[in-house]
């Protein structure tokens, strides 16, 4: 059984969504200002969220997030 | 009525058979008069799919394809309950969505796995003495995204422009076997996978990819026809080939 990942360890994964260095994101962050959230960066989102928390994320759901806790709270459910 | 698509006597092989395009290519073979041996990993699902099949003497066989070592010794042993194979169609397969950044090796292993490793497996399965009648036809569904580029595809399209060149290696080394192999290309088709696809897009995405085809989307029945006219008498002078069915979307 695959252990689930913790809010820090998915963090990470945004930080590199995002090509930040690992620890930057603590999640209060708002997306608009991290940078453009284009069409290849929610494919991706829903890519990480699939691969590492098994959660089929919408992209619209995506689109709608305005923080990382937002992106967060997308998994948030399968987070340890 | 002559129907030059008649499979009756035949039997074949179907992987996906539990949903989507797998499953309806078993409704219209078994309406051709083919017995059929469905195979996905969801024994309920299969038999879901037998009971919409025409005909009697169908066989559901549970098998997990990414299980590529057991392939041979199980092909084997299922040939000797349903009798020698006619046909194979590997359907079976899985799609993701996954832009090169985020595309790690796992991801793209897993992928292979599936949708290619196990179509050699299971035509190294079909040449195994005793499980293919004589001659035969094996059909691998393959995809538009196998012979033109797509953003975050690099996977899949591996996957299935693999398919494809394996086809035409295979239809060579086979041919003196009277062993036909050939491959469908379907463009985007009204299944689960186009549906998971759409949520993964935004409605414009969608819309966007929708407007590439001239035709529409397509149906799993569009693909079933292909793959019928591949295995049956109208396919005899046909290997080595990639039938496209994609509503116009490679001709742009």
């Amino acid at each position: 059984m695959e252990v689930a990942l913790s809010r820090q360890e998915f963090l990470r994964l945004i930080d590199g969504l995002f090509e930040l260095e690992p620890g930057t994101l603590n999640g209060s962050e708002e997306i608009e200002k991290l940078g453009p959230l284009d069409s290849l960066a929610v494919l991706g989102f829903i890519a990480l969220a699939d691969e590492h928390c098994g959660v089929n994320v919408p992209a619209a759901a995506v689109a709608n997030c305005l923080s990382v806790d937002d992106l967060v709270a997308l998994v948030g459910a399968r987070l340890s | 009525m002559f129907n030059p698509m008649d499979l009756s006597g035949r039997c074949v092989l179907v992987t996906g058979a539990s949903r989507g395009i797998g499953r309806e290519i078993c409704i219209l073979l078994s309406r051709l008069g083919a017995r059929l041996v469905l195979v996905s990993r969801s024994a309920e699902q299969l038999s879901a799919t037998a009971a919409l099949l025409e005909g009697t003497e169908h066989h559901v066989a549970p098998f997990d394809l990414t299980a590529i070592d057991e392939i041979l010794p199980w092909l084997k042993k299922l040939s000797a309950a349903t009798g020698p194979l006619h046909g194979l169609v590997h359907s079976a397969g899985t799609q993701s969505t996954v832009p090169l950044r985020f595309l790690g090796n796992a991801k793209l292993e897993e992928m292979l796995r599936l949708n290619l490793n196990s179509a050699v497996a299971l035509s190294r399965g079909f040449l195994q003495k005793g499980v293919c009648g004589s001659g035969g036809s094996i059909v691998f569904v393959a995809s538009v995204r196998g012979i033109v580029g797509t953003r975050a595809c690099a996977a899949y399209a591996a996957t299935k422009g693999a398919l494809i060149a394996v086809a035409k290696s295979l239809a060579i080394e086979l041919a003196p076997d009277l062993i036909r192999v050939n491959c469908i290309a379907p463009g985007l088709v009204r299944t689960d996978m186009a549906d998971a696809l759409q949520q993964q897009l935004t409605p414009e995405q969608f819309a966007a990819i929708v407007a590439l085809h001239p035709l529409g989307l397509g149906l799993p029945a569009d693909i079933a026809n292909a793959a019928a006219f591949l295995l049956a008498d109208t396919g005899r002078w046909i290997t080595g080939s990639t039938l496209i069915a994609d509503g116009g979307y490679t001709a742009q």
